[in-house]
């Protein structure tokens, strides 16, 4: 047997019709008359997404408008400005000497401190979308209703058989005898079809007499749904732009300086390039400018340049970074905040002053990240992404009241982390989308040899063009 | 000439069921063939069948009176075919891209050798999923391997690969009716 045999035997499956089952039509009335719970659960998830938006929209405004003075803190644990047990102090001869002159430095701070704060806590398919290119064979003469028994008779090798490759578009012609049997069967059977749906054969003639007019416009529908699938394809990439807020949290309760570190609100802005593996799944890769950051409130710290005080004899604790060595400025020396009142009278605090300390590093980070789509629906896409970061430092600063007093130590210049995000996008053009992203950053050790902000919630906004 | 099909389906646009049950009488023969010629058996077919024209009903407003109506339905019923088959991908076989000529060319005699419809349908049923699919798109639909390709995302040569099998597969699956035939 030959290949051209095969396509010659099923060519008879071409026009192939069966009348279905009566009790097809009264399934289909059914789902007609109570649409699928689909439906009430798509209707379900467009609020919930919608109340999703506005409720990381408002945590976010509130969140990040609210005033940075009025954060979280202990209460202080010197009250006045940081004098504390002046009289045993054990090397006090030289302070002593100055205290007067130093008390008159101090006093502007006394009520700086004395704050206690009560703050607020610290994120169709379209429906010719796969469109099957519009192949549209005519099938005039054909008898929707019947050949449920007709024969497809193939062997007369000296027949003139038209083989109906799919390269060829010609429409398939059958063997002069097979026409003739098929013709007979029609025939007949029609008669008794004819009888019973005489309407519906006129409609069917009319569709007949219609064919070549609906051919040349379906030839257009082709060539238009061959240009909505190079658009598909072609929209495989975009590009992102996006701006937005970030919260460096301290998730693991650590402390810096005796005193418990807080949260530090900075900015993120980058582009993104995001190519489409498939419907779902996607990858994205871009450039990202971070910042990581955290405060500490009420650290006793001594400025040796106005304190003319020798830092080197300040009393040293445990830990390195409670050395106080946080800053590369060596005029500073901040001093920790020991839990037990003893440790700290051992230090003679008459000439500490106290203040808010706040660390920044600013990163330019690479993502790699891959997305899945968790709903694509019509204009409105909902999206989890995943991946890492290499991000390397390209600014550093440690505040003191708001006044740089230098660079951050030890600071690791490359630095990795995971991020998890998710992006709620909607259509707002053809091409063009806005997005909303709320997401959290894990770094891995952006500071050695001191206790530093590793989590960070991120909330961005931003457009995404295809191309 | 063509006002009372166009009557019926702007009744079906209206949520008519007179209308709707016109259009299904006038066209439910051809579908009903369809879904048998993609799906393994008669009550997948029926599944597929009955969602199919439900989806048609509720997406009859972006019928634009342009073209064949016939083969607006047809594309529906092709895309919730293809979408059915690869929720379930129960035995699809995806084969390489090796485009393989392994159909053996034996010369035998063929004459008056015929089969019914129903024959020919259950050897087209007794495919696997994804060789039946690419033999229905290829052989009926009349699309090119690229348009197959493209729309099941696969290669252009694994959609020939499987075209190449289902031909193989019938070809022994006839053989074997006709053996049984000649004893």
């Amino acid at each position: 047997m030959k290949k051209d045999d095969i396509e010659k035997l099923f060519s008879s499956l071409e026009d192939f019709s069966k009348t279905p089952p009566d009790n097809l039509w009264s399934g289909i009335e059914e789902k007609l008359d109570f649409p699928k719970n689909k439906k009430r659960i798509a209707a379900f998830w467009w609020p919930l997404a919608a109340c999703l938006v506005v409720g990381l929209g408002l945590l976010g405004t509130f969140y990040f408008h609210s005033n940075p003075e009025n954060s979280l803190i202990n209460a202080p644990i010197e009250q006045g400005n940081g004098v504390v047990n002046q009289s045993r102090s054990t090397d006090s001869v030289e302070r002593k000497e100055n205290l007067e002159k130093q008390e008159e430095i101090l006093v502007p701070n006394k009520n700086v401190d004395s704050r206690i704060t009560n703050s607020h806590s610290s994120d169709k398919e379209k429906e010719n979308k796969n469109a099957v290119a519009e192949n549209q064979v005519s099938h005039s003469n054909k008898n929707q209703f019947t050949s449920t028994n007709s024969v497809a008779t193939i062997g007369n090798k000296n027949t003139a058989v038209l083989e109906s490759k799919a390269e060829n578009k010609a429409p398939m012609t059958v063997n002069n005898n097979n026409n003739l049997e098929k013709e007979n069967k029609l025939a007949s059977a029609d008669k008794t079809e004819k009888e019973k749906t005489t309407p519906d054969s006129k409609i069917k003639e009319n569709l007949a007499v219609t064919n070549l007019e609906e051919n040349a416009l379906a030839a257009l529908v082709k060539e238009q749904s061959k240009k909505e699938k190079i658009a598909e394809v072609e929209d495989k990439w975009s590009l992102q732009v996006f701006a937005g807020v970030n919260s460096s949290q301290n998730l693991k309760n650590q402390k810096s300086l005796g005193n418990t570190i807080e949260s530090q609100n900075g900015h993120s802005y980058g582009v993104k390039t995001n190519y489409k593996l498939n419907k779902r799944w996607a990858v994205s890769t871009g450039l990202k400018v971070s910042e990581l950051g955290q405060k500490v409130a009420n650290v006793s710290y001594v400025n040796s340049a106005t304190t003319l005080v020798n830092i080197q004899k300040a009393p040293l604790a445990a830990a390195p970074q409670e050395r106080g060595h946080i800053s590369n400025n060596a005029n500073y020396q901040f001093i920790p905040n020991a839990g037990d009142s003893s440790a700290k009278n051992m230090m003679s605090s008459t000439f500490y002053e106290t203040g808010n300390l706040s660390q920044k590093v600013q990163y330019l980070e690479m993502p790699m990240e891959i997305s899945y789509a968790l709903l694509n629906k019509g204009k409105a896409r909902i999206n989890m992404n995943t991946g890492g970061f290499v991000g390397k430092v390209i600014s550093n600063q440690v505040l003191l009241n708001d006044s740089s007093i230098g660079e951050n130590s030890d600071v690791n210049d490359v630095v990795f982390g995971t991020v998890l995000s998710s992006t709620l996008q909607y259509e707002l053009f053809k091409k063009t989308k806005v997005f909303v992203e709320p997401g959290m950053n894990y770094y891995t050790q952006p500071v050695q040899n001191q206790n530093f902000n590793q989590f960070q919630l991120i909330f961005n906004f931003g457009l995404n063009v295809s191309f | 000439m063509k006002e009372p099909l166009d009557h019926y389906i702007r009744k079906c646009i209206e949520n008519d069921r007179g209308g709707q049950q016109k259009i299904y009488q006038l066209f439910s023969p051809v579908l009903y063939g369809l879904c048998l010629k993609y799906m393994k058996n008669e009550a997948d077919a029926q599944d597929v069948f009955q969602e199919a024209f439900v989806i048609a009903f509720q997406k009859m407003n972006q019928y634009r009176f342009e073209g064949s109506f016939e083969g607006w339905l047809k594309r529906i019923f092709i895309n919730k075919l293809i979408e059915t088959l690869n929720k379930r991908k129960r035995d699809f076989l995806f084969v390489d891209a090796t485009y393989e000529e392994d159909i053996v060319d034996e010369e035998e005699d063929v004459d008056a050798f015929s089969l019914s419809q129903e024959k020919l349908l259950e050897c087209i049923q007794q495919l696997p999923d994804q060789y039946r699919l690419v033999f229905n798109l290829y052989f009926f639909e009349k699309m090119k391997h690229k348009e197959i390709a493209s729309l099941l995302n696969i290669t252009e040569g694994t959609s020939k690969s499987n075209l190449n099998r289902a031909k193989n597969n019938l070809q022994k699956k006839i053989l074997e009716i006709k053996a049984s035939k000649n004893i």
